[in-house]
């Protein structure tokens, strides 16, 4: 295990980029399907729901300071469920990143390359995943940290830009003429939040883990924010009814933009440019948790012997879905499952573990370290 | 063809089992010889296999149905 | 699966060749019969001819012989600091006789001259000091002999180094001899807190490694580590300080160097203040700066002389076009062959005009190109300098303009390399200009077949692999990654000097402080200048 380097202002970084992922592209048709004009709502009420999932895992996590989930959910419900709970999270995040991958394929086969078969897209991306998790967390986290920039620059510069072309009025009535969709679209947007799950692997790294709320509330703070900026600038640009027919807004908005004296037009490509690291992020951090886990599972020392293995079968949930309608079909579906395992399944935890007084190593018996 | 399914990635998919179960016994399996790390050891020349064996079934399988 | 083991340097005998013989009489002890002792190192130099074996008289009364190599030696030292010195009596001594115990005693302290000598007892020590230079005193019925330093070879001048000129800073550069260069360092580091430790790596050339750091500065541990991997090291020749930098380095595979070299002693200074450590070779002008980030090779010594808002200007000009060297002609290949749409209309019309007769496709065209442009690079090393300025200048245009006109060049795409060549040797460094330009090719082929796409894919392997890098334990992309905000300072633009008050944090040093915190409350208070009109007290 890895001496603890891990600071506050790394692990937000991995949060906002993994957060910040494939999602983007259809996000808006999520927002509008629900709620009409309401999207921006909606999208609030999703990130606070994500909040409530990722505020029970950090407080599991400033209570188990030393251990991920996999260790100490055995230490508070026993060895053997704590085992059936780890194996669905290990095979849910598989199947996460799968389906990320099926979806950036997708995007790209249909955008771009489109003579490119799908299978080469979606094996090229799972290989720079597998190539970058053998890596240890520490640098993990520094890879987050440096793609965080890239991230969030463009998307706020596209943003900015396309303002040019919005009206306010689309963005009205703000509850939207549906209000009754709403739930339903909380959960499916909530569900993009999910990959914040990571933070229970970064938790035990970190080198001041009592702060490690101030980290989520700063994740939570800029990744849903931007994506609530998002769907507000695209649905004022195009408004709720011409985003229903568009299967990804996002792009079509980078497509709208314009560079100022004409120096780049039609910025879709540029964009997707940038968008692929962002799916980059999300997907390492789903394929590292997942090896990572497994390590911890088996009691292994090292996560690296996992990242070729699992690399064949993950790509053969990739490409399980037979087009892209069952794609999103399938997405919508384990979302909702995901909520299940990523906030109830903690929940549960925190409430077993204060009934029966279960703690980890307290953080104040630790010795301060002294290079801080 | 089970089930009237038809896979056109499966050559992928072999390629892949092939691939990964050789690195991994190649590069892994070194690096944790070299280390002495005795179980990662173990268990990374069991998953080596484990992948080389699944590619050439599927492979041979493949062939034969 | 068959698991091959790692074949290490064991540390062998020699096998054959004097060196043997040599070995085998490891520790014996000279006898007091000069005969036998010329003999033997006879025995062991063969039938060189530049060595010469001198018998003469001390005193007038004693046998002895002198040997050196008359390549190795200054002459003049040896004609009169030795064996003038040793032929007559010292005056003081005149008319005593003097025995042969009392020999060593009168000829160390009263008769020798020269300042460097020491006695010797072992017979095989003398093999060794013969060939580094050093005289070799022997006298019938002495059990030990005499070794004076008298080591004189020719050395070129010291002058600007060819690759790292500067307009504003020092001229002087390495030269070859080891002591030499520590005299340009020490007179810069004019601190006790200067150790220099040397060492001999190589087991042939028993070339001579110096090891400098600043005590008090430098993490202890650093030195440590370095010792230790250079004690590692065993091998034959050690020709240049690149042999060692191989051997010490993290990640022997990675196109990126780990290691730092310079010829400029200012540089070396300047990072040993900083808390680096400095490995020097005999024998070589480069000196190896340990550890290293990659932020340095984008500095230069004129950032710091000159003043800082235009520094930060050119240094900010030099990172793009370091940048610029690597992606451009990939960027080129992505956007002609899948989106032009991202070109400004009219342009795009000039630039597909331009490629209208061109037979091959984009990626094709430009891997062409720039494998010409290659190799007309490593052509123009080796060119003499009369003949390879014009000769270069004739090569691009000519033959630029000649692959367009001949239809299988587009002129933007001879732009294009021109402009990233040009562009990758606005980087300081040699062996990281080096790394951007070979990892272009990868990243062309990338574009052709991904477009856009294989371009990030193949930028998002190259920072990876960058953040994974480690020097000596330091993360190769410090202090931007993890962020160390006095790192910062220096990083895209160079702060003043008074605001850099502390050394680099990933170094760990023993010692923060560079400037004084009451400097820059000097620096605020106004100066009273008896100049300046406003203050003339004769008004």
């Amino acid at each position: 295990m890895e001496p603890r380097q891990i600071t506050v202002i790394q692990a937000s970084a991995v949060l906002v980029s993994t957060i910040i992922g494939v999602g983007v592209l259809a996000l808006p048709l999520f927002a509008v399907r629900a709620a009409d004009s309401g999207g921006p709502l909606v999208t609030l009420l999703a990130v606070l729901l994500a909040f409530v999932g990722l505020a029970l895992i950090t407080w599991l996590g400033i209570r188990f300071p030393d251990q991920t989930i996999i260790r100490y959910s055995e230490v508070i419900i026993g060895k053997w469920l704590a085992w059936i709970g780890s194996m669905l999270i290990i095979l849910f995040f598989a199947v996460l990143t799968s389906l990320t991958a099926r979806e950036f394929g997708e995007v790209v086969v249909t955008s771009v390359l489109k003579e490119t078969p799908v299978e080469v897209t979606v094996i090229v991306m799972l290989l720079l995943a597998t190539i970058s998790t053998r890596h240890g967390i520490t640098t993990f986290a520094h890879i987050h940290t440096f793609y965080v920039p890239f991230l969030l620059i463009p998307v706020l510069v596209i943003v900015a830009l396309s303002l040019k072309n919005a009206e306010a009025i689309n963005l009205l009535p703000i509850l939207g003429n549906e209000p009754s969709g709403m739930l339903k679209g909380t959960l499916t947007i909530a569900a993009l939040f999910q990959g914040a799950f990571i933070l229970t692997a970064v938790i035990p790294s970190m080198k001041h883990p009592e702060k490690a709320m101030k980290a989520s509330v700063w994740g939570m703070v800029i990744a849903g924010g931007l994506y609530i900026i998002i769907v507000a600038a695209t649905i004022s640009v195009f408004g709720s009814e011409e985003i229903k027919q568009l299967l990804w807004p996002t792009l079509e908005l980078a497509k709208a933009t314009t560079l100022p004296a004409n120096i780049l037009e039609r910025l879709d490509a540029a964009f997707l440019a940038v968008w692929v690291t962002a799916v980059f992020t999300t997907l390492f951090s789903s394929y590292f948790f997942t090896i990572y886990a497994m390590s911890h599972l088996f009691r292994l020392r090292e996560h690296k012997l996992f990242s070729y293995f699992i690399l064949p079968f993950v790509f053969v949930m990739a490409m399980l879905p037979t087009n892209i309608v069952q794609m999103y079909e399938i997405i919508e579906n384990v979302g909702r499952i995901g909520l299940i395992i990523t906030t109830g399944y903690p929940g549960l935890l925190l409430i077993v573990s204060i009934l029966r007084k279960k703690r980890g190593n307290r953080i104040a018996d630790k010795k301060v370290d002294q290079n801080d | 063809m089970l089930g009237g399914y038809t896979i056109g990635y499966l050559y992928y998919v072999i390629t892949l089992f092939i691939m990964s179960g050789l690195f991994i016994l190649y590069v892994d399996v070194k690096d944790f010889q070299k280390a002495k790390q005795k179980k990662e050891w173990k268990v990374s020349r069991f998953i080596g296999w484990f992948n080389l064996i699944i590619g050439f079934i599927t492979l041979i399988g493949n062939w034969v149905i | 699966m068959p698991t091959r083991k790692i074949k290490r340097m064991v540390t062998k005998p020699f096998v054959s060749g004097p060196s043997k013989v040599l070995d085998k009489h490891k520790g014996e002890k000279i006898s007091t019969n000069i005969e036998s002792t010329i003999t033997f190192i006879q025995g062991i130099m063969g039938m060189n001819e530049d060595l010469t074996i001198r018998r003469f008289h001390v005193f007038g009364q004693h046998q002895a012989v002198i040997m050196y190599f008359s390549n190795m030696v200054n002459q003049s030292t040896v004609n009169v600091d030795i064996v003038k010195a040793l032929m007559y009596v010292p005056p003081h001594l005149i008319g005593r006789t003097i025995e042969i115990n009392q020999l060593i005693d009168v000829l160390m302290n009263d008769a020798l001259y020269h300042s460097e000598s020491r006695l010797e007892g072992e017979l095989t020590v003398l093999v060794d000091s013969l060939l580094r230079g050093e005289t070799v005193v022997t006298v019938e019925g002495l059990s030990h002999s005499v070794i004076i330093n008298t080591r004189y070879i020719d050395k070129r001048s010291i002058e600007q180094p060819a690759t790292e000129q500067v307009i504003r800073g020092p001229r002087e550069g390495f030269i070859e001899p080891l002591g030499t260069n520590i005299s340009l360092i020490r007179y810069r580091l004019q601190s006790p807190d200067l150790r220099i430790e040397t060492m001999e790596i190589g087991r042939r050339t028993k070339s001579k490694v110096a090891v400098c750091y600043m005590e008090g500065i430098t993490n202890p541990e650093l030195v440590k580590e370095v010792n230790n991997r250079l004690s590692k090291i065993d091998i034959d020749t050690v020709m240049d300080s690149g042999y060692l930098e191989q051997f010490i380095e993290d990640n022997h595979y990675s196109p990126f160097p780990q290691v730092q070299y310079t010829e400029r002693p200012d540089k070396v200074v300047a990072n040993l203040a900083e808390g680096r450590v400095s490995i020097l070779v005999d024998g070589s002008p480069l000196a190896l700066v340990v550890p290293t980030v990659f932020n340095q090779f984008y500095q230069t010594v004129e950032d710091y002389t000159e003043r800082f808002v235009l520094m930060s200007s050119i240094r900010l000009a030099r990172l793009i076009a370091l940048v610029f060297s690597l992606v451009f002609p990939a960027i080129y290949v992505s956007i002609i062959s899948y989106n032009p749409e991202l070109i400004p209309t009219e342009f795009a019309v000039a630039v597909a005009g331009g490629r209208a007769g061109v037979p091959f496709p984009a990626v094709v065209e430009v891997i062409i190109i720039e494998i010409s442009m290659e190799v007309l690079r490593e052509a123009t090393i080796r060119l003499p300098q009369q003949v390879g300025g014009a000769l270069s200048i004739v090569g691009v245009l000519v033959i630029g303009q000649a692959a367009v006109a001949a239809g299988f060049a587009s002129p933007i795409t001879v732009v294009i390399i021109a402009l990233t060549t040009i562009g990758s040797f606005a980087t300081p460094a040699y062996n990281a200009a080096l790394a951007l330009r070979l990892l272009r090719f990868p990243l062309i082929i990338l574009a052709g077949i991904f477009g856009l796409y294989g371009v990030m894919i193949g930028l998002i392997l190259i920072a990876n692999h960058l953040l994974s890098l480690k020097s000596f334990g330091v993360p190769y992309l410090s202090p931007l990654i993890p962020v160390d905000f006095q790192g910062l300072k220096d990083l895209l633009i160079r702060g003043p000097l008074w605001l850099m008050n502390k050394r680099p944090a990933f170094l760990k040093t023993v010692d923060e402080t560079k400037v004084s915190e009451t400097m820059f409350e000097e620096l605020e208070k106004a100066s009273t200048n008896v100049l300046d009109p406003l203050n003339d007290k004769n008004q």
